[in-house]
């Protein structure tokens, strides 16, 4: 597009946009494909042609109904692609192999190599599941028909935040994916809290499956064999700080304790378990995580002011985590942090507490949450002057899929690797608070340098974002400075006259570095 | 030298680049008393592991489990009543040495026992869990741009956030951050001028020069190396880095994987070596004469509970280890603060040790000693500074 017409219509654009000041786009009006790019790098991974195209002429609503509630479909080859992996083997067969008194572990017991082999070999399978958990997770974020819910889940993930790399949770990824996904659909806090406790991989991470009540049947036999065995407090304060009521919200250290004792007894499903202990009364079994009662703590106990009668098992961890879910700290917690990511790294209070009471009226619904933020003045204004700073991963999946606007990001292990380098890998934060949203955790001298050097490779064409190396297909994606521009969207006039004179593929590195695009 | 630098000392020649130029890059034969390298170990190292009150009767039943090896074969350090685990061989030779000092019980005000909470408190170092400007930034700030701060690390953390100039930085892994100095380059510098974002890309770009002065450096040997496994690896190329760099008054690095709740054993007793052999290779690699002119302090957000938990953890605490290390030490060979003992009495709620030392009174101590700040500077890179250990 020859300049003088570009510039002539950002004018128009800007004439527009001044008129429209002020008047904030309800919910059910359609949105133009400004706005919809914008939403899409909001609330999406950028735009690519489909997405841009599908999106504009939506409302608000109807993208946040589809992000809750729409399948997330992938481009065929990416489909197979991932269905290749092992990460993508049911997780019985996996655990069966590799899980406690695993077949792995047993084979290489007879080579009477100790068990350090068996266990560097299921360690080396272990990461090279974990890599391509993860590698699935990025192909799927950059590919999906429905970003929006991609977005969602990867927010959820982050919030329920597992490193994958401890122990037995390499081979659990994906497994753990699916569950928070499939109560990603329920639209609700409470499902989405249920499906990380009550998964394996959450249960072996906060080292809750080792927690043991002192006076607990299993605590008195390992004892008279000369062991002791007691509470861990890990998962309790987690779950309080982290999970759902947040920091500073007026839970005490004895609030930890007793709830350190209620969810005693939840943990993962061990074969190794002598039969008696498998089949107790009151044991529960939901995949691979297992409630045994012989590890609880059936005493009375008090949290947060309420009484928890004695002699209840898995019933009373149910009713604790009802309890955590509907507290009006966690409404005003999951508000903040969905306010931080969605909106701005200082959100209005006033719209946070609007967004809280949503939370709040609702039960708990994730739409009603965030609807008060989609429909505030707040959000349309910044739409259309977009603060927030990408987090890496945000910027490298809008890169890739700004750099293949017409075909799918078919090179798993480059995005793999770029997510590491930048520091933001799905499964690999080793602390439970999840990476960061801020530009403070992202802004710094070593993260520019990076983002400048992977623009100038994708953007000048030359960073083999199609397929990976072995792929039959190539490996460049047919890049040109029209669907760059197309996904860059319209620029300030100071960025305009800098990129005056360069080439088409220095322009596309530039566009790709440019200010506007590391906002989002 | 390599090309990029001496593409950066045409620049200069041209007088492109004079405006911006970092203050460590032109090397005056000029420098500060001595140096300080700040190590943060996070999530909460159980000190009474690594260094512990041997001669306490109460030691063997409060921590049957983790108590045993170092009953058994712990290292005396001197006469203070302590030993260290074997797996800290290496600072108990350096506490032999009178090259280590520590502090049984340091720490902050933190009541929260939040990692998250009690690291933010840690290095804002104004007494606050808020705030935007970290006690290392002030005190770089305090130099004036004379002499400079660096973080070994791909992000600021807190205790580096909110200085002017931002902090050098230089990951010690991760891929090498050289960008392609090119038209679309100065493009992409003039749009990002005057933002932040422009002035992190601005030091970026000067760092890499120095980075890459650096004789001998191989980038690649350092890749990988994040956390306290890749420790000992690490300290080699950043004693390079400090010993090139006299400017580079001051140093920040931390480290993972101290957060101990179950088989804490296995855990500390394959990080503990690392941080010991870290700094030996950081006491090689600097050399005598620098080594005895450097103090390393090396805190950790909060100390974990006395008595050992349930799955032969700890849980989080309140006081912590404190160690503090350098060539020529006042307090070398000493104990820093005093030792209640463990009766239920003395302990922080019946269940941690208590703080007996100010994180602040220690910072502010290794500040004089190496910065020669006067106190009115150190009140104010440290408000409520009670005074140094």
């Amino acid at each position: 597009m020859p300049a003088p017409s570009r510039r002539r219509r950002a004018l128009i654009a800007g004439l527009l946009l001044s008129i429209h000041l002020g008047v904030h786009a309800d919910l059910d009006q359609p949105l133009d494909q400004d706005t919809a790019r914008a939403l899409l790098n909001r609330f999406g991974y950028g735009a690519n042609r489909a997405s841009l195209d599908a999106t504009t002429g939506q409302s608000l609503r109807q993208y946040l109904e589809r992000a809750l509630h729409a399948p997330s479909r992938q481009p065929e080859t990416i489909r197979q692609q991932i269905a290749g992996f092992a990460s993508a083997t049911p997780v019985e067969t996996l655990w069966a192999d590799f899980g406690p008194g695993g077949v792995v572990r047993q084979d290489a017991r007879t080579t009477r190599m100790a068990d350090g082999v068996a266990r560097n070999e299921s360690e080396i399978r272990g990461r090279q599941i974990l890599e391509q958990a993860a590698t699935a997770r990025l192909l799927e974020s950059a590919n999906s028909d429905n970003p929006g819910h991609e977005v969602l889940l990867n927010f959820w993930l982050n919030h329920f935040s597992i490193h994958g790399l401890k122990t037995l949770n390499k081979f659990l990824m994906a497994d753990y994916t699916r569950h928070l996904q499939q109560a990603l659909h329920e639209d609700t806090f409470l499902a989405l809290l249920r499906a990380s406790f009550f998964h394996p991989a959450m249960q072996l991470y906060l080292d809750n499956a080792q927690s043991t009540a002192p006076e607990s049947p299993f605590a008195q036999r390992a004892s008279a064999r000369g062991k002791t065995l007691g509470l861990n407090e890990n998962l309790a304060r987690e779950l309080l700080e982290l999970h759902t009521l947040g920091i500073d919200s007026g839970y005490t250290q004895a609030d930890i304790q007793a709830l350190a004792r209620i969810i005693s007894g939840a943990g993962i499903v061990n074969p190794q378990l002598p039969p008696a202990g498998r089949g107790a009364q009151g044991s529960v079994q939901r995949g691979l995580f297992f409630f045994n009662p012989l590890r609880h703590d059936f005493s009375a106990k008090t949290l947060l002011g309420k009484p928890y009668p004695a002699g209840r098992g898995i019933e009373e961890i149910e009713a604790a985590l009802v309890q955590l879910a509907g507290h009006p700290a966690t409404a005003r917690h999951i508000a903040g942090k969905l306010a931080r990511r969605f909106l701005a790294d200082a959100p209005p209070p006033a719209l946070v507490e609007r967004m809280a009471a949503g939370f709040l009226r609702s039960g708990g619904k994730i739409s009603a949450t965030l609807l008060p933020l989609l429909d505030s003045r707040e959000f349309a204004d910044s739409l259309r002057q977009p603060s927030k700073f990408k987090e890496p991963v945000d910027y490298l999946l809008s890169v890739a899929r700004a750099a293949c606007f017409d075909q799918p990001v078919g090179n798993g292990p480059l995005l793999w690797r770029t997510a590491q380098d930048l520091g933001q890998a799905p499964f690999m934060r080793t602390t439970p608070d999840g990476y960061g949203s801020q530009e403070s955790d992202w802004l710094s001298p070593p993260a520019m340098a990076k983002r400048i050097r992977l623009a100038q490779l994708a953007g000048s064409g030359q960073a083999p974002l199609a397929a990976p190396r072995d792929a039959e297909a190539p490996q460049r994606c047919r890049s040109d400075l029209a669907a760059l521009r197309q996904a860059v969207g319209p620029l300030p006039e100071t960025a305009r006259q800098a990129l005056a004179g360069l080439n088409p593929a220095e322009e596309g590195a530039a566009l790709l570095a440019s200010p506007a695009f590391m906002r989002r | 030298m390599s090309d990029l630098n001496r593409q950066r000392r045409r620049l200069l020649g041209a007088g492109l680049l004079s405006a911006a130029l970092p203050a460590f890059a032109l090397e005056r034969p000029e420098r500060p008393d001595g140096r300080f390298i700040f190590l943060f170990l996070r999530g909460g190292l159980d000190g009474l592991f690594a260094f512990a009150p041997a001669a306490d009767p109460r030691l063997a039943s409060l921590r049957p489990g983790l108590a045993k090896t170092v009953l058994s074969d712990g290292q005396p350090l001197g006469s203070t009543g302590f030993a260290a685990h074997p797996s800290c061989r290496a600072l108990s030779d350096l506490f032999a040495r009178r090259e280590l000092a520590f502090a049984p019980c340091a720490g902050t005000p933190d009541k929260s026992r939040s990692h998250f909470q009690a690291q933010d408190l840690f290095e804002l170092g104004n007494g606050d869990t808020r705030g935007q400007q970290g006690w290392l930034a002030r005190a770089g700030e305090a130099w004036q741009g004379r002499f400079r701060l660096i973080g070994f690390t791909a992000n600021p953390p807190l205790a580096l956030q909110g200085a002017t100039p931002p902090a050098d930085l230089m990951p010690l892994a991760g891929s090498s951050l050289q960008v392609r100095q090119n038209r679309s380059l100065d493009a992409i510098m003039a749009m990002h001028a005057q933002q932040a974002s422009g002035r992190a890309l601005d030091q970026a770009m000067q760092t890499q020069a120095e980075l890459d002065a650096i004789q001998g450096m191989d980038a690649r040997a350092a890749r990988g190396a994040a956390g306290i496994n890749g420790f000992a690896r690490s300290a080699e190329t950043m004693a390079r880095v400090l010993r090139d760099n006299p400017r580079l008054a001051m140093a920040f690095l931390d480290l993972g994987g101290f957060d101990t709740h179950a088989n804490q054993e296995n855990s500390l007793g394959r990080s503990l070596p690392q941080l010991g052999e870290g700094l030996l290779a950081l006491k090689t690699g600097l050399g005598e004469a620098e080594w005895r002119r450097t103090q390393v302090l090396i805190c950790t957000e909060f100390g974990r509970t006395v008595r050992e938990n349930g799955t032969q953890g700890t849980d989080h605490g309140h006081g912590s280890l404190a160690l503090l290390a350098g060539g020529a030490l006042r307090q070398g060979g000493r104990m820093l603060g005093d030792f209640a003992g463990l009766a239920d009495s003395a302990l922080n709620e019946g269940r941690d040790l208590p703080v007996r030392v100010d994180w602040r009174s220690l910072i502010g101590r290794v500040l004089q000693d190496t910065q020669g700040f006067p106190l009115a500077t150190l009140q104010r890179i440290l408000p409520g500074l009670p005074g140094l250990a």
